[in-house]
């Protein structure tokens, strides 16, 4: 019986393996789809157990993409307004490599109804409990992304997002002249990878991790800017691909405390290293911000 | 309640869930009045999520329906007798039977649900919470305590925020700029 079982298992090898690439090929469609093609719709955001109504547009015009996205309002009277947001995009996902496939495991779900779309369910799964699970719905005839879930370690929903409904432009060629059109983008972000890349090893780290988490890399982010009473801030950045870490350390203020906030996703925390303060900024559980903190560690430290 | 079980919920919600964890969702349903409340508020915030702007209100005695119309069904006393004689033997049981009356449960939700959203009696409804209704529990008191930031902290905080966006662009952007200020819960 037991032969016939692990027999069994050996046979499903192939087929988790196969699910696995598919389910990674489709989130690799998805982040293509969401910047290379036009669409608009409207999308709730909940955050906070509170819904955010959200109307999106995105376009390809000579090339390039313009995404435009309004915050749906209603005022005291009930009378509907929009406000702009500047720092919301569905077109900034990253793509999804190979790498990632250490810490997360891509598995296929259901196929679900979003907008009145059929969708295909894909599940980013973490391996250990260092960062969040993801749920992605992706559209099954154009790969758009129509739903999205952050789960946390206690499979909580933290933060979502879903379009109610959306439009998705068939004549997205004519919009972006096709591929070519869509080739000084790529230059550009490429040119951007690289110059991200020089600042980062032309800037020398004073601080390092001992031991970092399993599939973060720590790279240095240029200094920030300082306003009137700051101190110099030095930004470090780690990231599995996927989730992302920022560490920002200056020297200790005269009568600061140390504190900690958290909205959705996203965990901040403030605590002291001797005289120094580190902030921890990141769309992982606030554990692995404590552990990356205990981790921390200056160069000048015997 | 477990987390595996909320998380048998949670897909069992989104039809990610085999036969036999629907047939175990629903025995924990009979058991847990957390669980009840849960899928309440689970059901509610899908069906939020899902007519965009307004849902019904659901409460604890939309769930009691359900289970009375499962009490109802003959499967289940039939199921629920076979399962004394089987005991704690749960692979052994007769799956067949159990996927109906957990497919039946799952129809009688789902179609409640879409027969409330879609009731002309209900659409306009805004989205209130009924009393029976128990929001989702956070886990901020397992958390460890940190102070609320003050307003220069809080300043700092949304720098700090802003350039972590700007230079970790390869993770995830789906953040809006209402949740990067919106620092409402804190530790």
């Amino acid at each position: 019986m037991k032969k016939i079982i692990t027999l069994a298992c050996f046979a499903c090898l192939p087929l988790q393996t196969f699910a696995d690439d598919k389910a990674f090929n489709i989130l690799n469609k998805m982040t293509h789809a969401l910047t290379s093609m036009s669409y608009q719709g409207k999308l709730i955001h909940v955050i906070n157990n509170e819904p955010i109504t959200l109307r999106v547009s995105h376009t390809i015009e000579n090339g390039k993409e313009v995404e435009k996205v309004e915050h749906l309002h209603k005022d005291k009277d009930g009378v509907p307004y929009t406000r702009k947001v500047t720092n919301y995009s569905l077109s900034k996902l990253p793509k999804f490599n190979n790498k990632m496939k250490a810490v997360y495991s891509f598995d296929l779900g259901a196929i679900k109804k979003v907008a009145n779309r059929s969708c295909q369910l894909v599940i980013a799964r973490p391996k250990d409990r260092m960062r969040y699970l993801q749920k992605y719905c992706v559209d099954t005839q154009t790969s758009l992304l129509l739903d999205y879930t952050i789960i946390d370690k206690s499979h909580q929903p933290i933060e979502r997002f879903m379009f109610t409904d959306v439009e998705i432009f068939e004549d997205k060629l004519d919009i972006s002249n096709g591929v070519e059109a869509l080739t000084p983008k790529a230059a550009v972000s490429i040119a951007a990878i690289s110059v991200q890349s020089q600042v980062s090893t032309n800037t020398m780290a004073t601080w390092h991790l001992k031991v970092p988490p399993k599939g973060f890399t720590l790279r240095k982010a240029p200094m920030m800017k300082q306003q009137r009473d700051e101190a110099k801030t030095e930004h470090y950045i780690l990231t599995d691909g996927l989730s992302s870490v920022s560490i920002f350390i200056s020297k200790k203020a005269d009568n600061s405390t140390e504190s900690g906030t958290r909205s959705g996703a996203l965990n901040v925390i403030t605590q002291y290293k001797g005289a120094f303060a580190i902030t921890l900024v990141g769309e992982v559980p606030e554990s692995t911000l404590k552990d990356i903190f205990n981790n921390l560690e200056h160069n000048e430290t015997p | 309640m477990s987390i595996t079980t909320k998380e048998h919920l949670s897909a069992v919600l989104d039809g990610e869930a085999g036969d036999f964890e629907q047939r175990r969702i629903l025995d924990e349903l009979e058991k847990e009045g957390e669980l009840q409340s849960s899928l309440s508020c689970y059901a509610l915030i899908g069906e939020t999520l899902r007519n965009g702007k307004q849902s019904s209100i659901v409460g604890s005695d939309f769930l009691k329906g359900i289970h009375d119309e499962i009490h109802a069904e003959p499967e289940y006393h039939h199921i629920q007798a076979v399962e004394k004689k089987v005991n704690n033997r749960h692979w052994e049981r007769p799956v067949a039977g159990l996927a109906v009356a957990a497919s039946i449960a799952a129809l009688a939700v789902v179609g409640t649900q879409t027969f409330l959203a879609g009731n002309p009696t209900t659409s306009g409804t805004s989205v209130v919470a009924s009393e029976t209704t128990h929001p989702i529990k956070t886990l901020v008191s397992k958390r460890e305590r940190y102070n609320h930031p003050d307003e220069k902290t809080r300043h700092l905080y949304k720098r700090y925020v802003d350039s972590h966006r700007e230079h970790a662009t390869r993770t995830i952007s789906m953040v809006p700029l209402v949740r990067v200020v919106s620092y409402n819960t804190s530790y």
